[in-house]
């Protein structure tokens, strides 16, 4: 072919595109929806003074019919800035494969002008949203709207159909409050006489109206939810709930039935029982054994597909995959405890949320997570998912979250709580050496949650690098520039208790000849208190609680005198307390020794947002007075 | 030695208020001396005592006194006797011994029980107008006999002792006058009153008082004078002392270079040291309390310092030393009234 012939080729290509442009555009001003035209209209009449990111419009319509519930949803989203346009220019769609279908109806953005630009495939991706340890099986779609640009606006509208046959449930959670100014908010629910609808609202920002069949919500000009440092929006943010359930006996019943499927007639839990039990020699060794068991040696694998949402797999299939998720590893554990004569129960634990009084309604999907609790001494949860933790504690994460038994009464509940989630105990054996210097044991044991951490951390580490991290650790609290040697104790059990020691000695750095002032920061001390800060300024936060106990044992050289031993500390307050005794041992083979025990105690409770103030000024107080300051000079 | 038929030669006698005035401005000391020549002429004359040197120390110890004592009446009457010269009834000999004793018990006492300047110094004047009358009795006889002053007089002293009485005697006076003018104003001053709290306008502290005695003392009474208020206790050394700080100092070095101080300051003290909250809020107390125990006395320092708000920081410094006997039943209150020391808010 001539260049010529080419030439011409590129032209009618050119054309050819051109009029197929043309023809999508005609195309796409042709399906364009009613709601386009109500953004439109909604951009135009946008007040111009908006300068931050502003949700004109946030319509919910839910419709249960005999065989669905059907929820469409439409937001008009108003971008004034490119700042908004840069941080916001997306949406993000939750929805569970397994249950439901989601529809875009359609999903676009305008330009200032008004003109439309549609959403296709290609600005639109799925990704998982499942936490690890929860039983959905969420995902979510990412809009990304082509085309936006500053002062303009995003409209999408989409559906969700839940299918639903006689005795299926379901539910759905609605915020009017959003983390961004909302205009106009609508939310209507309508069902029939034949399969009711339980409905409520405790937003403060909608007007809700109940009608026979229906119930209405309306709001306008709803500001942004204030952001903070640590929220739990499912506790905070106020809601609209729909559910065809009305009461947690029936959650209790939808749940206790396929745990109780997945225990029936098995082949292998008596045998495994006796076998993990072998050796025990009281019936707590015999609940560790089979709680190690199913922690530690069945992995976590979630397979919550194929009508495995909420019910878990059968014991038998677990114990031989020897995986599962929290469904399933609860249900082997709640076998094998059968087995051993403890009486436990499955606890639904609902890991975002901490008040009971703010959910609205009865329904399953306000749990995402499942452990085993029973009465022993005191009440204990398991959470067979947490492959760190001993039995004997309660997995931080759970702690104080809302629960449902589903055995005992049909009562939200919170998992209990320790007074001291983050404990730990350190004691340090400090010997000076006559040019300045010092070596330094220090043992400490890491309790409660600190234990499951320090396991975590550790426990899949080879040796060199558990002395690299340690080392790391040590630096950042104890003090860096030494190289500490380490021994771990309990990494690889959740039997025995965690524990780590560290052998350190540090190089010459003061003269004892004219005096000297030594500072010990007490490590320990500071670094829990450095940590204890609460940093949000509008929520209130859920204060977890810690305990130090800190022992140093300083050995001086004979010809040391110590003429002031560190303040002894008594500090008590509504928040905490911290104490500090001082003993002072005259010479005893003309060596004095200091010993000091400090113990801060700051247990767990709810800090109102009105007493962060206070909270942190008792926090900084006990950091600036912890430090132990002592004085001594070589005997002449 | 002078052999028993020569004249005895003895000290020149000297008017008894040049005797006294030169007792006075030597605190004392001169007595040792006195007795030492007084006992020396009896021996020239009598033959007794033995060893006048010993005499001395004598006067200064009043164990020595019933053993002594009656041996120098003894060989002064005896010496009387000899130049016959008119002798006291053996009575007064026994009395003006008594008093003599009984003035040294006490002045024997004030090097370990505190006694006021006022009470030291009668005691003081006291023994030296009880001594006139032995010194005008040695006069009556050294008139008796010849004499040689052991250097030369000039108007009634010999040099070093005309250098005491010249140096000694305004240095002394001076002593004293201030002493009791600050003890006379001191007794001026209201006390006071029992289970008060002691305020001060534009000082913002409060301190209770269980204790009666109390006053109000000028700035430096028992500071360098760096102290925004002192009071002085109803025993002689018992006191506290207010300072406010202003400035941005931090609390723990405030407190720990008080422990500091204490402690180099006293042998051998037990020390509480303790940090708090104050009531309910997040601002600290630092108390320290150390005490030193010795056979004839114990010393107690206390210190309390508070944070206020404001960056500003009041100090309760607090002294105490006295006999075992005393601290028993002063100590309770004293540390007590330190505790309750705080902001007047």
């Amino acid at each position: 072919m001539t260049q010529k012939d080419l030439a011409s080729m590129n032209n009618i290509s050119l054309m050819a595109f051109y009029l197929m442009l043309l023809v999508s555009a005609f195309s796409v001003h042709a399906q364009t929806p009613p709601v386009v035209e109500h953004a439109r209209t909604a951009l135009a009449e946008a007040d111009k003074s908006i300068d931050v990111l502003t949700a004109l419009e946030k319509r919910v319509e839910v419709k249960l019919h005999p065989d669905k519930a059907v929820t469409t949803v439409t937001t008009i989203w108003f971008y004034p800035t490119k700042s908004a346009v840069q941080n916001s220019g997306y949406e993000s769609i939750y929805y569970r494969p397994h249950d439901e279908t989601l529809d875009i109806l359609f999903a676009g953005s305008l330009s200032p002008a008004g003109e439309v630009l549609a959403v296709t495939d290609e600005n639109i991706k799925e990704v998982e949203s499942d936490t690890y340890n929860t039983f959905t099986d969420t995902r979510q779609k990412i809009v990304s709207y082509p085309g936006l640009q500053a002062g303009g606006a995003t409209v999408i509208q989409y559906q969700l159909v839940h299918p639903l046959s006689e005795h299926d449930y379901w539910s759905s959670l609605h915020r009017p409050q959003l983390h961004a100014n909302t205009l106009n908010y609508d939310f209507n629910a309508a069902w029939t006489e034949d399969r009711p609808l339980a409905v409520a609202s405790n937003s403060e920002h909608v007007v809700c109206e109940r009608k026979p069949s229906a119930f209405q919500c309306s709001g306008t000009d709803i500001p942004p939810a204030t952001q903070d440092e640590q929220v739990s929006w499912s506790d905070e943010l106020g809601q609209i709930a729909v559910s065809t359930i009305n009461s947690w006996e029936t959650v209790q019943d939808i749940v206790s039935a396929g745990f109780e499927d997945a225990m029936r007639e098995s082949d292998n839990i008596a045998s495994l029982a006796e076998q993990l039990t072998r050796n025990a020699e009281s019936k707590e060794d015999a609940i560790a054994a089979v709680y190690e068991f199913v922690a530690r040696d069945v992995r976590y694998v979630s397979m919550s597909e194929a009508g495995h949402a909420i019910v878990p797999h059968h014991v038998d299939t677990t114990i031989a995959n020897r995986y599962g998720d929290c469904k399933d590893k609860s249900v082997l554990l709640l076998a094998l405890l059968d087995e051993i004569g403890i009486e436990a129960q499955p606890v639904l634990v609902a890991t975002e949320r901490s008040e009971p009084k703010n959910v609205v309604l009865p329904s399953v999907s306000t749990f995402d997570h499942v452990v085993i609790c029973f009465e022993r001494e005191q009440m204990r949860c398991l959470d067979p998912t947490d492959a760190y933790t001993p039995w004997t504690d309660i997995s931080d994460w759970i702690q104080n979250r809302v629960a449902l038994p589903l055995e005992d009464d049909a009562v939200l509940k919170t998992i209990p709580s320790d007074r001291y989630r983050w404990q730990l105990d350190a004691a340090s054996e400090i010997t000076f050496t006559a040019d300045g210097g010092q070596t330094e044991l220090q043992t400490v044991t890491y309790l409660n949650a600190y234990e499951g951490q320090m396991r975590s951390k550790l426990s899949g580490l080879g040796e060199a690098d558990r002395q690299k991290w340690a080392t790391e650790f040590y630096e950042s609290i104890v003090a860096d520039g030494a190289e500490p040697d380490f021994s771990f104790h309990g990494v690889d059990a959740l039997t025995e208790g965690m524990r780590t020691q560290s052998k350190t000695a540090f190089s010459p750095y003061f003269s004892a000849n004219d005096g000297f002032l030594l500072e010990e920061a007490d490590a320990w001390v500071q670094h829990e208190l450095s940590t204890s800060s609460i940093e949000n300024t509008v929520y209130d936060v859920y204060f977890p609680g810690t305990k130090v106990t800190s022992t140093y044992s300083m050995t001086f050289p004979k010809a040391w005198h110590i003429s002031r031993k560190p303040a002894e500390l008594d500090f008590e307050h509504r928040f905490g307390t911290l104490s500090r005794s001082v003993v002072h041992q005259q010479p005893r083979d003309g060596q004095e020794i200091l010993k000091v025990v400090t113990e801060l105690e700051i247990p767990s409770r709810k800090v109102l947002a009105e007493e962060f103030d206070s909270f942190n000024a008792f926090v900084s107080a006990l950091s600036k007075y912890s430090v132990m300051t002592f004085a001594g000079s070589e005997k002449k | 030695m002078q052999s028993p038929d020569a004249t005895p030669v003895t000290a020149p006698t000297r008017h008894f208020l040049l005797e006294a005035l030169l007792v006075f401005a030597t605190a004392g000391l001169y007595l040792g001396v006195w007795f030492y020549l007084a006992a020396r002429d009896c021996r020239r004359i009598a033959g007794q005592p033995s060893t006048p040197v010993l005499w001395i120390f004598v006067p200064f110890f009043a164990l020595l006194h019933p053993i002594a004592f009656p041996r120098f009446f003894s060989a002064l009457r005896d010496a009387q006797k000899r130049l016959d010269c008119p002798r006291w009834p053996s009575f007064l000999d026994y009395l003006w011994m008594a008093g003599f004793f009984g003035l040294t018990v006490a002045s024997n006492l004030s090097a370990v029980v505190s006694f006021e300047v006022i009470t030291q110094l009668g005691g003081f004047l006291a023994l030296i107008i009880w001594f006139i009358p032995l010194h005008i009795r040695l006069n009556g006889l050294r008139r008796r006999v010849s004499n040689q002053p052991v250097m030369p007089r000039s108007a009634g002293f010999n040099v070093p002792e005309w250098i005491a009485v010249i140096l000694f005697t305004p240095i002394l006076t001076l002593g004293f006058v201030v002493m009791l003018h600050e003890e006379i104003k001191l007794v001026m001053t209201d006390d006071y009153e029992p289970h008060t709290a002691v305020k001060q306008e534009g000082l913002p502290f409060h301190l209770p008082l269980s204790q009666t005695g109390w006053k109000k003392a000028d700035i430096g009474t028992v500071t360098d004078g760096t102290a925004a208020f002192e009071l002085v206790g109803p025993l002689k050394n018992m006191w506290y002392a207010v300072f406010v700080y202003d400035d941005e100092k931090s609390m723990q070095n405030l407190s720990n270079n008080r422990y500091d101080d204490f402690v180099s300051s006293m042998s051998a003290p037990e020390c509480d040291f303790t940090r708090t909250f104050i009531g309910d809020t997040t601002r600290a107390q630092t108390w320290t309390l150390c005490e030193s125990v010795s056979n004839d006395a114990t010393v107690i320092y206390v210190a309390s310092q508070m944070e206020g708000s404001n960056n500003q920081i009041i100090e309760l410094v607090g002294y105490f030393e006295a006999s075992p006997g005393i601290m028993a039943k002063y100590k309770e209150g004293f540390i007590d009234d330190a505790k309750g020391f705080g902001f007047d808010e």
